[in-house]
């Protein structure tokens, strides 16, 4: 009698412990909302950790607006999001190990990848495999960019890219420089000493004839870790440029390049590749101007509602240590929640056919105006988000937000 | 043409030179550490790099003027040499493997504090002169012939201490012989203290210019201490003048070597100059005969 009352409790017991702790793939429930796991590799340790932290605070930021703001709706079920960043030490090997712990033990179905290609490849390996949908947060160059080893293409299942690569960026801001410097004809180039950049010659000398410009006959390849850029600059200058585009580089680079250029007599303007806050070189040297980003300074006036918005809740939750690259992570994250509803499912191929269906403007809202899916003109499948892009000038030690260019 | 090439030229020199002033203050305390105690200080990079971030928070935060700061940050960071002396270094001398644990973890605790207080970005110290100068067509910008100045007033000012204060020849009598010294009612540890204080507080004068001219980070004591380990090597331990020669080869090595033929080989030249002089001359330039 006793033993059959144990039983009976034993088996109430483990009843109840499966029903509470039984999951399917990636979602648990909860008595409210269902939760949707997002597996990230950032570099949060190391060399580049800097930017990996700043996406870091992006994606914390919009994590918290939408689970704030009742969670993401898919397919008549609500979801919390819930974004686990692992460390990837800006390492292919703790990249790949990131995405296996991600894929394997947290069975996340959907993965943002890190900042480098040399990251991305190693940790979408291992997201294929598992069926989990990779998106990449950064690129440095296009698929089309010569010497570009790592992209979207038809060849790569379960694979697109919301970050914009260095080279789109670009064309906005030669736009601006063409319209506004017109005497410029030829442009020294500049970049981190990195296999992708090293051929980018031809690619610029294609973009830039349109405009009227050529690029210099050589250009200025530095090491990552490189704070004197006197000789690089210096050789550079040799060229007679009329306007230098520092094509990569951590913006740290882009004031001692500036402070250097200036220094040594150059008074052309500066185009920065990757998105920068213009204001970051004000340091470099007083008065400064004609320093072009496709970027926007923080506190300008005439900033687009969201994208204000934007900085309003960074500033709330991060004060002044707030940097622009979270600003693009937080967009990502949005974006990514967008695609999840319109996809109405939690299937990570369903979710990357839906986003190649988006390709009007507008389709997905951007905090940086309308966006869609773009991409088979050049790689003949649509997997890239396309979003407006801003471009800023420093004039006179002020920067001035100039427009968002699409 | 060939006023762009000489231009270039001096602008290799004049920032080479820029960057010798630099690297021989670095190398002077790290060669006093190690004629006087026998120790390779491997924190010292790490004290640079503190030195430089005092110079930041006094001039950022408090609006100090450059030399103030300066001299602010040379007092803290003498006084914390002489607090790792009495501390830590005094009691682990002849204890080879003892100090490079010591000295590493040492170096982790201070990158740690610095990543702590300022952050993980680079940083950026107000320059000392602003402006630039023409120097044969080359526009040279004037904390660069700062540095310069600074590295020559510097080095001749402890030059004169050691050759003619009480103190500077019981440090030279110290590294000469020891227990000579002792003999002669010299203190040891009072002769340690000093030269942990006049090290330290050399290593923040150089850290300062490197703030200004480049910028600071937590992780710029690295390649601070592998230049000084370099100098010291090609120049002799315990030798001035193998210092200034040393850090003079090295800088103008950096400094125009880049411009003629890239990065890659301005990485490898000073690194070949190390090993030839290993080679044919193990003690340095102007070190002694072991």
């Amino acid at each position: 009698m006793k033993n059959k009352g144990l039983l009976t409790l034993l088996v109430l017991a483990l009843t109840i412990f499966t029903f509470m702790f039984g999951t399917s793939c990636g979602t648990k429930t909860t008595s409210e909302m269902k939760t949707l796991k997002v597996g990230a590799n950032l570099p949060l340790t190391g060399p580049a950790s800097v930017a990996g932290l700043a996406f870091k605070q992006g994606w914390d930021m919009a994590v918290e607006k939408i689970n704030n703001e009742g969670g993401i709706k898919i397919g008549g079920e609500t979801y919390k999001l819930d974004l686990l960043i692992e460390d990837d030490m800006a390492s292919p090997e703790s990249a790949s190990t990131a995405a296996q712990k991600l894929c394997y033990q947290d069975n996340v179905k959907f993965m943002f990848s890190s900042l480098a290609a040399v990251l991305n490849a190693p940790a979408y390996d291992i997201a294929k495999e598992s069926g989990a949908l990779t998106i990449i947060s950064l690129a440095p160059s296009s698929e089309t960019s010569p010497g570009a080893y790592f992209g979207v293409g038809s060849d790569k299942p379960l694979l697109i890219r919301f970050g914009f690569a260095g080279d789109e960026n670009s064309v906005y801001t030669f736009k601006y420089l063409a319209e506004n410097y017109p005497n410029v004809k030829t442009v020294g180039m500049m970049a981190l000493d990195f296999p992708e950049y090293r051929q980018l010659n031809e690619k610029y000398n294609t973009d830039l004839a349109p405009l009227g410009m050529t690029v210099g006959p050589d250009y200025e390849l530095f090491p990552a870790d490189c704070m004197d850029f006197t000789p690089y600059v210096s050789r550079l200058l040799a060229t007679k440029p009329d306007a230098i585009f520092i094509y990569a580089s951590a913006p740290p680079h882009s004031t001692l390049i500036m402070k250097t250029a200036r220094e040594a007599g150059f008074n052309g303007p500066v185009v920065y590749g990757p998105p920068l806050d213009p204001t970051f070189v004000l340091g470099a040297a007083p008065n400064l101007s004609d320093f072009i980003t496709p970027g926007f300074p923080m506190d300008a006036s005439n900033l687009p509602g969201p994208v204000k918005d934007a900085i309003e809740l960074g500033r709330a939750k991060y004060g002044n240590d707030l940097v622009q690259d979270a600003l693009n992570a937080y967009d990502l994250i949005l974006v990514y929640s967008q695609l999840m509803e319109k996809a109405k499912s939690t299937d990570p191929q369903k979710v990357l056919e839906t986003f190649e269906t988006l390709t009007k403007p507008g389709d997905l809202k951007s905090i940086y105006g309308d966006s869609n899916a773009m991409g088979a003109e050049t790689i003949g499948v649509n997997r890239i988000l396309k979003r407006p892009v801003p471009v800023s000038v420093i004039k006179n030690g002020q920067g001035q937000y100039i427009g968002m260019f699409d | 043409m060939i006023e762009e090439s000489s231009s270039l030229l001096i602008s290799g020199i004049i920032n080479g030179l820029c960057l010798a002033g630099i690297y021989i203050l670095i190398a002077l305390g790290l060669t006093l550490i190690l004629s006087i105690m026998n120790i390779l200080q491997f924190a010292h990079g790490e004290v640079y790099m503190i030195g430089a971030y005092i110079v930041y928070f006094f001039m950022v935060r408090f609006g100090m003027n450059a030399v103030l700061a300066i001299l602010a940050s040379m007092v803290i960071t003498g006084i914390l040499g002489l607090i790792l002396e009495r501390l830590i270094f005094r009691h682990l001398l002849n204890r080879f493997i003892f100090i490079i644990c010591v000295a590493t973890g040492l170096m982790l605790i201070l990158q740690t504090s610095a990543v702590l207080l300022f952050g993980l970005d680079t940083k950026k110290i107000p320059g000392f002169v602003p402006g630039t100068i023409n120097i044969l067509g080359a526009n040279v910008p004037n904390d660069r012939l700062a540095a310069v100045a600074a590295g020559i007033v510097l080095t001749s000012l402890l030059y004169l201490f050691l050759k003619r204060s009480k103190f500077g020849q019981a440090i030279v009598a110290t590294a000469q012989n020891r227990e000579g010294s002792i003999l002669q009612g010299i203190n040891p540890y009072l002769m340690y203290a000093m030269v942990m204080g006049i090290g330290s507080a050399l290593a923040a004068v150089a850290g300062s210019f490197t703030g200004s001219i480049f910028m600071l980070d937590p992780y710029m004591g690295g390649v601070a201490l592998m230049k000084g380990v370099a100098i010291i090597v090609i120049g002799g331990m315990g030798s001035i003048m193998g210092i200034i020669i040393g850090g003079v080869l090295l800088g103008l090595s950096d400094g125009i070597i880049a411009i003629y033929f890239g990065s890659g080989a301005a990485t490898i030249v000073p690194l070949l100059l190390v090993i030839f002089i290993l080679v044919i001359k193990p003690e340095g330039l102007f070190g002694d005969n072991a």
